[in-house]
């Protein structure tokens, strides 16, 4: 029932985006994210398309694999689609029923927002399907330094978000044991109203959530009990080197950049 | 209840980079009123063949007959549920899923969802809570407010009290004290001779356990069923035992180890203490 959530999973490979530096990785999501935002002109989404493909042949991630994942976020994009399809009142009108019209800016704002929204979550789960979360940590780390300086518990931060992400699938694979138990005992969730199916999730979350808070206790005193005692003076075991195949990477996304704030501002 | 497997074939995360193959080729019979005990090593694939017998998972290939039942691949989700009213499942750690606000409610849960009303629910469940030895006057607690110890006595009267026909238990005393254990392995063994219509699953690791209540033992090996027989038949092939990760039990060991070293007359398929201690004295006084 959850087999098919890819968020936070990662795919072991050698592949030259598995390769990547982690810091790399992150400052090229980063980049792409917040450009994609910028991009409208066909242009730049075509380079924002080009890049994602790319990225993703050079993953090796099997693409029936990705496609499940992606089912419950098809619907979002889905909803959002429609959202601006019949919100959107610009542009010549399409046709007209009794209850609708379309305009030809709603279809193209439409596709905009599905299309961004998609290659959103394709670099994004790309990103932790290629890379373990220690390397990611890492990542994170090594760039949120400056922040250390105004006094920001940046290796606190990092460590934060690396057990969150790690845990993702301990806890799916944790609530499909808890509903598989309550099935047994006759617990129905694919029958009756919505109201119903809702109620019957609370014998799964309950156990889920009483279990997640021992394990966090477990976790920290098993932590401090290893003589963990934050970032304070700690040094590292895995370095992480910068390659060329980072920079040309970098080079790539920040072209995109370029070519997002050109043909958004100045054409 | 007579279940069967027929060419039963599951393989978890179909189409997927973690795509794994658990069980293949396995051809089973339950007769009614059997008491089954499947072994194997660690990731043979014991959990997942049990909860092909109760309807949680559905084969990727072949059958599973259930009573008059029968679940493929494509059987509907409506179906599998009135099989589950039949099987009871007792998972590893079967504390994990208490959730109720008090113990008489979580036990409660099972009957009430397979069509019981409230009173007879309830009925059901006091029954089912002083089978186990839980005490009346806690019946009203909140069930985290107990010892893991009775918090798994409370979720066995919880699957019990749905009254199935056949129980399957996944290791069921795991993590418990030795007293504990043969508490609980004793509890099952009442609930099952109490009716003709009662037979019990169980996978263990628990050679002793195996050989003292089963009346048929299935050994899995990597998917596959590696050996089956009564306790007696099985146990007699040790060396086929350990080539799997398996051992006999110590009875059985210490009995051969003492015919292997004497080159006397023992009968070394004993499982119960007595019947041990039994043997030891006459293979002495035979010896004087
Ligand atoms: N949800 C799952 N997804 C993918 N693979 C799984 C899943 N559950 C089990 N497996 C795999 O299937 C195989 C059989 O697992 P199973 O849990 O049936 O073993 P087991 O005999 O019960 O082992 P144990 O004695 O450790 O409980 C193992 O190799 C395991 O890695
Ligand atoms: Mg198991």
């Amino acid at each position: 029932m959850l087999d098919h959530i890819i968020i936070g999973q990662y795919v072991p490979g050698h592949s030259k985006v598995h390769r990547l530096d982690p810091r790399a990785k992150l400052i090229c999501l980063m980049l792409f994210m917040v450009f994609l935002f910028v991009s409208r002109h066909p242009l730049s989404i075509g380079v924002a398309l080009l890049i994602a493909v790319l990225a993703f042949g050079l993953a090796n991630v099997p693409l029936t694999f990705y496609l499940r994942g992606m089912r419950f976020i098809a619907i979002i994009i889905i909803f959002t689609f429609l959202l601006h399809l019949f919100m959107t009142k610009e542009g010549p009108v399409l046709f007209t029923t009794p209850i609708v019209t379309i305009y030809l800016g709603g279809v193209l704002e439409g596709v905009l927002v599905g299309v961004r929204l998609l290659l959103l979550v394709i670099m994004a789960s790309l990103l932790t399907l290629t890379t373990t979360p220690v390397d990611l940590t890492d990542g994170m780390e090594s760039l949120m330094l400056p922040l250390k300086k105004v006094g920001m518990p940046t290796h606190e931060l990092a460590f934060m978000i690396s057990i969150a992400l790690r845990f993702i699938p301990t806890l799916l694979e944790e609530a499909m044991k808890i509903i598989k138990a309550q099935m047994a005992r006759g617990a129905n969730f694919t029958q009756g109203s919505i109201w119903k199916r809702v109620k019957a999730f609370v014998p799964v979350l309950v156990p889920l959530f009483v279990q997640s808070l021992n394990r966090a206790e477990d976790l920290a005193i098993a932590m401090e009990s290893r003589g963990y005692e934050g970032g304070e003076g700690r040094t590292k075991f895995r370095i992480l080197y910068w390659k060329r195949m980072d920079t040309i990477a970098l080079v790539i996304l920040t072209l995109y950049s370029m070519t997002a704030i050109f043909t958004r501002f100045l054409m | 209840m007579y279940m069967e497997a027929k060419n039963v074939k599951f393989t978890y995360m179909v189409g997927s980079p973690f795509e794994k193959t658990a069980l293949q080729n396995i051809n089973l019979t339950l007769e009614p009123n059997s008491y089954t005990v499947l072994i194997g090593h660690t990731g043979s694939g014991k959990s997942t063949l049990i909860q092909l017998f109760n309807g949680l998972l559905k084969p990727t290939d072949g059958s599973i007959q259930i009573g008059n039942r029968e679940i493929k691949r494509d059987t509907k989700q409506k179906h599998l549920y009135d099989v589950r009213k039949d099987v009871g499942m007792v998972f590893q750690y079967p504390e994990h899923q208490l959730f109720h606000e008090t113990i008489l409610k979580d036990v409660a849960f099972g009957p009430m969802n397979f069509g019981m009303s409230q009173e007879e629910a309830e009925k059901r469940a006091k029954e089912s809570l002083k089978l186990v030895g839980i005490e009346e006057g806690l019946y009203e607690r909140s069930p985290f407010d107990l010892s893991g110890g009775q918090m798994r006595r409370v979720a066995i009267a919880g699957v019990l009290a749905s009254n199935p026909k056949t129980l399957i238990l996944d290791e069921p005393t795991a993590g418990l004290d030795p007293q504990g254990k043969e508490d609980i392995m004793e509890l099952f063994y009442k609930w099952y001779e109490v009716s003709e219509e009662r037979s019990i699953i169980l996978v263990t690791h628990h050679m002793e356990d195996a050989a003292k209540y089963g009346d048929q033992l299935i050994v899995l090996e990597q998917g596959g069923i590696h050996l089956t027989g009564t306790p007696k038949e099985v146990f007699l092939q040790g060396d086929r035992l350990r080539k799997t990760g398996l051992s006999q039990p110590e009875t059985v060991r210490l009995l051969e180890s003492l015919k292997d070293k004497s080159k006397g007359h023992i009968d070394t398929l004993k499982f119960h203490l007595n019947e041990t201690v039994d043997e030891i004295v006459s293979f002495l006084r035979k010896d004087q």
